[in-house]
Formats: C-alpha cells, sequence, structure tokens
C-alpha cells in the first residue's frame, strides 16, 4: 500500500485588498559596482500576517533583495516598510522595524552568550535595562530557548543558532521578519523544530528557501524569482502544480 | 564581485607581463632607490624618470595612463612630509606661531617637501606596476628567490589564499551589526563609546575563534595530503638572455637617471 | 581602497636611505631569531596557523566602531597577536600584514618596509607581549588592564619610533612631528586598547584553553618582560625629553652622521609637557609623561573591572 502524505490545507488567502501596509516595495533596481544587474524591477507587496516564501535558483537575487529591506543595499526605485518609505536617514528606524537574518547564524552571533546577542538590539535602542531583559526573555521564548539564556554562543548547535539569530531579532519587536534560507545546514530534528517555530511566530515573515517541501507546508503564498526579476506571485499550491513554470526556473517540484 | 578588490593582477599579454619576476622586483626597488638618491629639486631628473615611467606603463600593454589613475589614491599620504617645510634651513619664507611654536617654513624646506612628494608619487607607480604585472604567486617565488625566508613567504601565500574569506566574514559580521543597530523615536541609540567598542571587540573575538579552529581544518586538508612539515620546493627559475637584456636596460637608464639628477 | 587603520604606514621616499637601511637591519635581524624560534616551539601546525592569523589581523583591522563625529576606533593588532600567539609568532605575522599592505596596495613604501615592520610589527609585539607576560599569572582583570595599557602603550611607541625615523631622515622637526603623532596616537591608541582588551575578554570567556599555560602564548620566558618594560619605560622617558631637549639629541645625530643640516632655530619647550609646579626643565616633563602613564593604567584598571561586569544587564538581579 503506498503511503499517501496529506497535504496540509492552508488558511484561503485573500490577495485582493492588500495594499502593502507592512512591505512595500515598487520598481527596485539595483546593479553591482562592476555593472552587473542584481535587480531588474522588483515590486513586492506584503500585508500584515502574511507569510511569503520567496524561492528561486541561486543568483536570483533574493538575497540582494532582502538586504534592501533594512537598508543595507540601496537601490533605485521605492521601498517602505509599515508605510516609512527607506532613506538615508532613518535606517536606525527602519532596522527596528525590519528583521533580517542572515543565511550563516555564526555571523550573526558576535556576543560571548546568548543573552548578550538578543540583548543587543533593544540595548542598542536605548531601552531601560529592565525592559531589555524583559524582551530578550519573550524572544527566547518565542524560539523555544529560554533555558539557553546564560549559554556561550560558540558552543551551540547549528540548529541551535539558528533559532538564537532568529531571537537577535525578535527582541527588536520588528513589523516583519526576513530570513535567508532558515533551513539550510539543518538535520532532519533541527528543521522540524525550525518550522514548527515559524509555523507558531504570529508575524509577517518573507522567507527565502530551496526547501520546497517547508515552502508548500508553512506558507500560503509564494513569489518566484530568477535573474533579477520576479517572474510568479501567488497561491503556494497553484504554482506547486504547475510544473513547466517550476522547471523553467531551476525548481523541482517537491 | 569582491575579488577585483584583492586581484591587483591585470591580465594580458606584453613584455613586462613575461619578464622574469624576479627582474621586475629588482626593477622596481631599484627604480624607488634611484628616486631617493636624487637630490632636492633635480626637476630633470624627476621628469625624465616620470618619462620613463610612462615608457613602463605602455610596455605593460595597460595603457600609458594606467598607473597615473591608481597613483593619486596614495598621494593624499604623501602630504604628510609638510613637516619637511619647517625642517630644513634656509632662507626663511615666513614666520607662523602655533601656541608656543616659532614655525619657520623656508625655500630648502619647501623644496624638500615638494621633491619628497614627487619622488613618493613615482615610486608608488613602479610599486602598483609591480603588481599589475606579476601573479601574486609568481611574486611570492621572486621573493623567495631573492632570499626572503620560505616561512614568511608561505604565510604571506596564506593571507592571500585567506584574506578574501576573513575579509567577508567581516563584512557580514559588520552587516548583521547593522541590522540590529536600530533606533526608535524619543531614546539615543548607540549606548556609549565603550560599549561599541565592546561589540566591535566581540566581533574581533569571534573571527579570531573562527580562523583559529578553521587552521585546524587546513591543517587536517594538508596531511590529508602529504604534509610532513617541509615546505614546498621551488622550480628553479631560469633567467633568459631577455630578462638579462631587460635588467641591463633598467640598470644603464638608471645610471642615466642618476646622472640627469646632478645637473 | 586602503585598509590601514592609523597614520603609520611610512610611505615611499620618506626616510633617509641611511635611515631606512638601519632598521631594515634591526628588523632582518630580529626577523631571523623569530624564524628560528618558531621553528622550534610551535612545530609544524605553526605555518598554517600564523597565516590565517595573518588574514585574521589584515580583516580584523576592518572593523571599527563610531566614536564621534564621524571618526572611529580601529585595530592595529601587535598587541593582540603578541598575546595570542606568542611574540615571535606575532612578529611574524605582523610582518606579513605589513608586507602584503605594502605590496598589494601600496600602504607603505617598499624601501621603508623594514621601518614600518619595525614600528607595527617588532615595537608592537615587544611591548604587547613584554608586559603581558608580567600578569600572566595574575586575575582576569589584572590581565585585561595590563594588555589595554600594552596596547596603548604600544601604539605610542609606534609613533615615537616612526616620529624618531622621519626626523633623523631631516624631514622633520622633532618638537612638531612628536607632539603631533603622540597627541593623535594617544587618541587612537585608546581605541586599540578597547578593542584588544574587548577582544581578549570575549576569548578569555569563550576558548580560555587558547591563552593558557600550555598555550602557544606561554612560550616567552621571563626575560620578556625585562625587554617589554624597558621599552615601555623608554617611550614614556623618551617622548617628553626628545621634545625637552632636542638640541642635544640632534647634537648627537649630527655626531654619528645621520643629519647633514646644520643649526635649526630657537627651541621651546611645549607647555603641555610640563607641570607648572616643577617650572620649565626636563625633570618636569618626565614627571608629566610618568605621570600620565599612571592615570591610562589606572583607567585601563577600571577598564578591566567593566570587562568583568561583562553583561551590562544582569540577568541575575
Amino acid at each position: 500500500m503506498p503511503i499517501t502524505h496529506q497535504t496540509p490545507t492552508l488558511p484561503a488567502l485573500d490577495l485582493a485588498g492588500c495594499d502593502g501596509d507592512v512591505l512595500s516595495i515598487t520598481d527596485l533596481h539595483f546593479n553591482y559596482p562592476d555593472g552587473h544587474a542584481a535587480l531588474g524591477g522588483v515590486s513586492l507587496n506584503l500585508c500584515e500576517g502574511e507569510k511569503v516564501a520567496l524561492v528561486g535558483p541561486n543568483g536570483a537575487g533574493k538575497s540582494t533583495l532582502m538586504l534592501h529591506l533594512n537598508g543595507i543595499l540601496a537601490g533605485e526605485g521605492d521601498v517602505s516598510i509599515g508605510g516609512l518609505r527607506i532613506e538615508p536617514d532613518n535606517l536606525p528606524v527602519i532596522r527596528s522595524m525590519v528583521g533580517l537574518v542572515f543565511q550563516s547564524p555564526d555571523d550573526q552571533l558576535f556576543s560571548p552568550t546568548v543573552f548578550e546577542d538578543v540583548a543587543f538590539g533593544p540595548l542598542h535602542m536605548g531601552l531601560p535595562e529592565d525592559e531589555v531583559r524583559v524582551r530578550v526573555d519573550e524572544a527566547l521564548e518565542m524560539v523555544r530557548m529560554s533555558a539557553y539564556r546564560e549559554r556561550l554562543s560558540h558552543h551551540l548547535s547549528m540548529g541551535e543558532k539558528k533559532r538564537i539569530a532568529i531571537a537577535t531579532v525578535l527582541s527588536m519587536r520588528p513589523q516583519i521578519l526576513v530570513l535567508d534560507e532558515p533551513s539550510a545546514g539543518l538535520d532532519p530534528r533541527a528543521r522540524r523544530a525550525l518550522i514548527n517555530l515559524l509555523r507558531d511566530l504570529p508575524i509577517t515573515m518573507l522567507v527565502s528557501s530551496h526547501d520546497l517541501r517547508m515552502v508548500r507546508e508553512l506558507f500560503p503564498r509564494m513569489v518566484i524569482m530568477d535573474e533579477g526579476k520576479i517572474v510568479a506571485d501567488g497561491l503556494t499550491t497553484e504554482l506547486m502544480n504547475d510544473e513547466a513554470l517550476l522547471e523553467a526556473h531551476g525548481l523541482e517540484k517537491p | 564581485m569582491h575579488d577585483s578588490v584583492f586581484d591587483r593582477y591585470h591580465e594580458t599579454q606584453s613584455p613586462l607581463h613575461s619578464l622574469d619576476a624576479r627582474v621586475k622586483v629588482v626593477m622596481a626597488v631599484a627604480f624607488i632607490l634611484s628616486n631617493s638618491l636624487l637630490p632636492d629639486g633635480a626637476w630633470l631628473a624627476f621628469g625624465l624618470t616620470w618619462l620613463a615611467g610612462l615608457f613602463l606603463n605602455w610596455l605593460s600593454g595597460l595603457g600609458v595612463g594606467f598607473t597615473l589613475k591608481r597613483s593619486f589614491i596614495a598621494l593624499p599620504f604623501a602630504l604628510a612630509a609638510i613637516t619637511a617645510i619647517f625642517a630644513i634651513p634656509g632662507q626663511p619664507l615666513g614666520e607662523w606661531q602655533l601656541g608656543s611654536l616659532t614655525l619657520i617654513p623656508t625655500d630648502a624646506g619647501l623644496l624638500r617637501f615638494v621633491s619628497i612628494v614627487i619622488r613618493s608619487w613615482l615610486s608608488v607607480q613602479a610599486a602598483i606596476l609591480l603588481v599589475a604585472t606579476t601573479r601574486f604567486p609568481d611574486l611570492l617565488h621572486a621573493l623567495e628567490h631573492l632570499h626572503m625566508p620560505t616561512v614568511l613567504t608561505t604565510i604571506i601565500a596564506f593571507l592571500y589564499r585567506y584574506l578574501f574569506v576573513l575579509t567577508d566574514e567581516v563584512m557580514r559580521l559588520t552587516r548583521a551589526r547593522q541590522s540590529r543597530s536600530a533606533a526608535v523615536a524619543g531614546r539615543r541609540a548607540g549606548r556609549s563609546v565603550w560599549w561599541r567598542a565592546r561589540t566591535a571587540g566581540n566581533m574581533t573575538g569571534q573571527l579570531f575563534l573562527r580562523s583559529y579552529e578553521r587552521s585546524d581544518r587546513i591543517y587536517n586538508a594538508m596531511l590529508a595530503r602529504g604534509y610532513t612539515g617541509q615546505l614546498r620546493t621551488l622550480t628553479p627559475h631560469i633567467m633568459r638572455s631577455r630578462d638579462w637584456a631587460y635588467s641591463a636596460a633598467a640598470a644603464f637608464v638608471i645610471l642615466l637617471l642618476q646622472i640627469s639628477g646632478r645637473f | 581602497m586602503l585598509f590601514s587603520p592609523a597614520p603609520l604606514h611610512i610611505p615611499n621616499n620618506f626616510l633617509s636611505l641611511a635611515v631606512s637601511i638601519l632598521c631594515w637591519v634591526i628588523t632582518a635581524s630580529v626577523l631571523a631569531v623569530a624564524i628560528s624560534k618558531t621553528n622550534k616551539s610551535l612545530g609544524e601546525r605553526q605555518v598554517p596557523l600564523m597565516g590565517i592569523m595573518a588574514a585574521f589581523i589584515f580583516a580584523a583591522q576592518m572593523i571599527n566602531f563610531p566614536v564621534a563625529g564621524g571618526t572611529s576606533g580601529h585595530l592595529l593588532g601587535g598587541a593582540l597577536v603578541a598575546v595570542l600567539l606568542g611574540p615571535w609568532a606575532g612578529m611574524l605575522v605582523m610582518t606579513a600584514v605589513v608586507a602584503v599592505q605594502a605590496l598589494l596596495f601600496q600602504d607603505g613604501g617598499l624601501v621603508e618596509m623594514g621601518a614600518n615592520i619595525l614600528n607595527m610589527g617588532i615595537i608592537t609585539v615587544v611591548i604587547g607581549y613584554g608586559l603581558y607576560r608580567a600578569v600572566m599569572t595574575q586575575s582576569r582583570t589584572a590581565k585585561l588592564a595590563t594588555i589595554g595599557f600594552a596596547a596603548w602603550l604600544s601604539v605610542m611607541a609606534s609613533a615615537l619610533a616612526t616620529s624618531l625615523e622621519i626626523w633623523l631622515s631631516g624631514n622633520a622637526k622633532l618638537e612638531i612631528i612628536i607632539p603631533a603623532m603622540l597627541l593623535v596616537h594617544a587618541l587612537i591608541g585608546i581605541g586599540e586598547a578597547l578593542i584588544t582588551v574587548a577582544a581578549l575578554g570575549f576569548i578569555l570567556r569563550t576558548r580560555p584553553d587558547l591563552m593558557g599555560e600550555k598555550s602557544a602564548s606561554a612560550q616567552g620566558g621571563r626575560g620578556w618582560i625585562f625587554a617589554g618594560v624597558l621599552i615601555s619605560v623608554a617611550v614614556v622617558l623618551l617622548s617628553p625629553l626628545a621634545s625637552a631637549d632636542p638640541d642635544g639629541l640632534e647634537r648627537v645625530a649630527i655626531d654619528l652622521g645621520f643629519i647633514d643640516t646644520a643649526r635649526s632655530g630657537p627651541f621651546e619647550l611645549l607647555p603641555d609637557y610640563t607641570l607648572p609646579i616643577l617650572g620649565e626643565t626636563p625633570f618636569s616633563t618626565i614627571a608629566a609623561g610618568a605621570i600620565g602613564m599612571v592615570v591610562v593604567l589606572v583607567i585601563a584598571f577600571m577598564l578591566g573591572k567593566a570587562v568583568q561586569n561583562r553583561n551590562p544587564v544582569n540577568p541575575k538581579s
């Protein structure tokens, strides 16, 4: 008897009526200094509570796009977070609203202890110490790593580090979480823990991933990028069934 | 994306490119020494040296103006020689009071200052051309042949190999810090200088530990390929007749430059 | 793109040939000893380690932190690498960094490289290791405070050496270049001290084994303490003395045939380097220097204590 997997039912998606109240990207272009075009006119809107996956082959521009969302890179076109347009002089405020987590947690955990790393964001924001403590506990609780508060980041496993890295931005209470390949390099158990975590986080998120099984499980809406442009943006269930589309952009139906 | 920053070598075919690397190193150093030996205000010699430099640019196949553009980056640092204006006795050009100090610029001092800047500017172009026409591994080989200790050249080789990797990590660490350097309205962000310094120190410590542990892995990889503590042997470089010819020509030109400097 | 953190790299043709050659002789001799010593102590694992560490120092010099008004603090790294790898390996690592900066980025002259290695790669390491070695078995606070002070002093010593080399080449008056360089580097040195202390604090917490008794950094004998302290004291005494009596120093230099310039203009003592009570005598400038050193030491101790309170927000309270 073949084993049939139940496709998890995803909540119905109301794509109409979303005017990008959390994230709004309008016609974003970006060239690298050597002239190589990385983004060729990207437009994307995200609304409160949405969980959106960003997929595409390597070099499609996913990471480059994400670096624009907190102003590390600046291209031509508009990027607005919560209605606030990203400008050179409001970057620190934007960074309190966007929680960007890079692929390698080793690059993000630069304090000796977990506590200090998670506290960095709120501390930099100038919050009073008891407020900082509250936020750290809250963030660690959200990623289910409260027991790791005093641990030295250097000695943690990859999966543990990835979750701490997420906590380091959650403590800033951002409006949107932007994750770059969160499940890359994780063993099955750590991956499952991450998936459960992302499912339960009640926060708007944009997640890039090659892990299409995770995408199908977690994200109702999917955006396919290739060669610096968005080639598809719609319901995950629909796009996943379009094998020709997937294949055309270096993806395989899971 | 990054390689161009650390890759100062410009690939092309030219007589300079194919010249023995040792000859190029010696020529570059001789050129710089020649500049040192030219007296202050030896305008003729400076001019001729500059022409020699242009000729070498042309010879390199990289364009006559190749080193000119790149040499201007180093120019501001040469301006630090401004102290020379007040250091050489001669005809006073004025007198300035700086607190309790009396600064007296002199004509000889001004001449010295201008001469240093010109020499420095000429010399840096030789250095630029050297690395632009010589692959870095070949440069290290040349230095070894010129009796630089193997330990040092091997360390430099590793430095070069991992430079991009580690500077990339620094860039990502810095971006991660930037991403969490947030502010909210009504509050002063960034805390104290000491706190920010501590963050930089933490990043440095992190980088150190990762580098240290990486060296373990590199050592294991070397062992797996038969490393026994002996550093690599050098294939002998043979000087061809054209290498000798270029060396002789260079020596002759430098002699001429020195003579022209005594006028 | 230049990566140098401090204006210490002497460009091409700044030094007279005589001074350049003298510096090369000193540097080459010291490095020859360093090479033979590292051969013996670290074993075959050392070369990949030193190579990576050289890349580390190079990259670490790019890490900065905002100080005020657009300026930022940086690391030079001589004292840091001396404590982490031991003195001889530290010198070789810094030599590689200085060499690559000069060769690839034209940051520092090729002929002047001997002087640049001496200033940034040897003097800094001797002071860093010498002072650290004296407190190696002491408490964490003592270690961190001392290394902080050593890092600051190493930058000052570098600046002093650079100034002397340029002066000996006849390209600057002592009473201009020494105060200028030392004042600027007194500030830069603070950045060096802060990052060095923080980095070592991090390493001591995460991997204390790397700095324990059996580590590479414990290789040097007690002679290093002597060398480190001697040079440190020399720096403290020489700095004010050089600006207090440049005439005397210059006479010596002329006798040795270094400077072919004749008498310079009248000298003045700098008020900043004197104590009003003692009046304008060389003694007062030395006293000022010594007091300055004590003040920095005290500040370094306080910093060491602050690092021990590593959590600014104590989670246990």
